[in-house]
């Protein structure tokens, strides 16, 4: 909500459109907020990006405007007023953020994974959604909201990071003028650890045309550790790329699933799996993802279909350096994790992973939740 | 380079010349926090 509302205006720019004119007279610029959790952290990323100063017909200081508008946004928002000063807005953007909390129900698709996911956490920082949740939602008041951001102003840790044909002396000078206040910082791990569990299972019914079928695995290896590499592979193999074993076999050979795909989280240390399907070929959609699971456990698994997940990783890689939002989210991780992957050691790390390291990494996952959405 | 502005408030430039943009993100970072109230809360919307 706070991302909502800190976006929609501020009292230099009181709404949207006086936001997006503002932009335009920056010759375009850009400016977004996002929200988001990894590991034990969570993350409000307020970003503005413009054309380069050289590339402009006349002269103009592009980079101390997007920190000044930056600092409007942030120091200057329509949180910080008096609660009847924004109270209209307040009850605009609680509508819009709980009409899309109420709306994961209809999204069968994202309900499973947080089933899944309420399933498989013990933690409940972990096992509730990354947007909240909706009771809690309809509670939130414009003063508790308020509270809330001036907490983030004054206690978050704030790392500010720019990007482009800039001098980095200048970017001191304009980060120094923001007026955030010096804060303690607890040493805070950014992975979060869990213990095993026996595994978990649930069902439920409801009135659906397709089932979803979700697993979740621990798979305790984290971001760069000495393993890193191993796991990616694997779980591209297994499933986590367009030429992975469960889509190959399990939604294009077996037409088992109308999607079949897995994905590793590296700050939680787990792989799920997803599949929608019809509910009748739920036990013989899990036989075969069980199947190709131990495939890959067994090593039958080709030096092809190593090299084009190798190939597909590595290009994935590479693509993403061109996106600049991108390479300061890896900045981020790196300094958050206090472990640097440079583009050299990761293309070398994928390269030299072979098929009995990927072995040993698909027999350290160990199935902790099965959760499956049938029609009624 | 990263430098500590402050106590808790960093900066990190990251001069190149690949892209034609300027780019500024402000990230605030806190770790997750759950209440007895959280704990409570009715799931059936989830």
């Amino acid at each position: 909500m706070l991302g909502a509302l800190l976006e929609c205006g501020c009292q230099k720019y009181p709404d949207q459109k006086a936001i997006a004119d503002e932009l335009a007279r920056m010759y375009g610029a850009g400016f977004e907020i996002s929200s988001v959790r990894r590991g034990n952290l969570h993350f409000l990323s307020v970003s503005f990006d413009c054309v380069n100063d050289e590339f402009l017909a006349e002269k103009e200081d592009l980079l101390q405007a997007g920190f000044s508008f930056l600092q409007e946004i942030l120091f200057r928002p329509l949180v910080s007023q008096k609660p009847a000063a924004f109270v209209a807005e307040f009850a605009r953007q609680k509508r819009n953020v709980v009409d899309y909390a109420g709306a994961t129900q209809d999204n069968k698709q994202l309900y499973a994974d947080l089933s899944l996911q309420k399933l498989l956490f013990d933690d409940e920082k972990q096992a509730l959604p990354s947007f909240g949740n909706y009771q809690e939602l309809l509670k939130i008041t414009a003063s508790q909201l308020s509270s809330s951001y001036q907490e983030c102003l004054n206690k978050d840790r704030i790392e500010i990071i720019v990007s482009g044909d800039v001098k980095e002396e200048r970017c001191r000078q304009l980060a120094q003028q923001l007026p955030f206040a010096a804060r303690n910082l607890r040493k805070e791990e950014i992975f979060y650890v869990q213990e095993g569990h026996a595994l978990r299972k649930k069902e439920e019914k409801q009135k659906v045309t397709q089932g979803k079928l979700n697993l979740g695995f621990s798979l305790p290896v984290f971001f760069a550790d000495p393993l890193y590499f191993t796991v990616l592979v694997f779980e591209g193999l297994f499933g986590g790329l367009p030429l992975s074993k469960l889509f190959v076999n399990v939604r294009e050979k077996a037409q088992l699933a109308y999607y079949a795909s897995s994905s590793y989280d590296s700050f939680r240390g787990v792989m799920t799996v997803r599949t929608g399907l019809d509910p009748k070929n739920k036990e013989q959609a899990l036989a075969i993802i069980e199947a190709q699971l131990k495939d890959v456990q067994a090593g039958r698994v080709t030096q092809q279909e190593i090299e084009d997940t190798k190939k597909s990783l590595i290009n994935e890689y590479l693509s993403g350096l061109d996106s600049q939002a991108n390479v300061m989210q890896r900045v981020l991780i790196a300094i958050l994790t206090g472990r640097t992957l440079s583009t050299t050691s990761w293309i070398t790390g994928i390269q030299n992973v072979t098929l009995a390291q990927i072995q040993a990494a698909a027999k350290m996952t160990k199935l902790q939740a099965v959760y499956f959405l049938d029609k009624e | 380079m990263r430098t500590e502005l402050k106590e808790g408030v960093a900066l990190t430039v990251i001069p190149t010349k690949q892209f034609k943009t300027t780019r500024i993100t402000i990230n605030l970072i806190t770790a997750l926090t759950a209440t007895k109230q959280l704990s409570d809360c009715c799931w059936e919307h989830f």
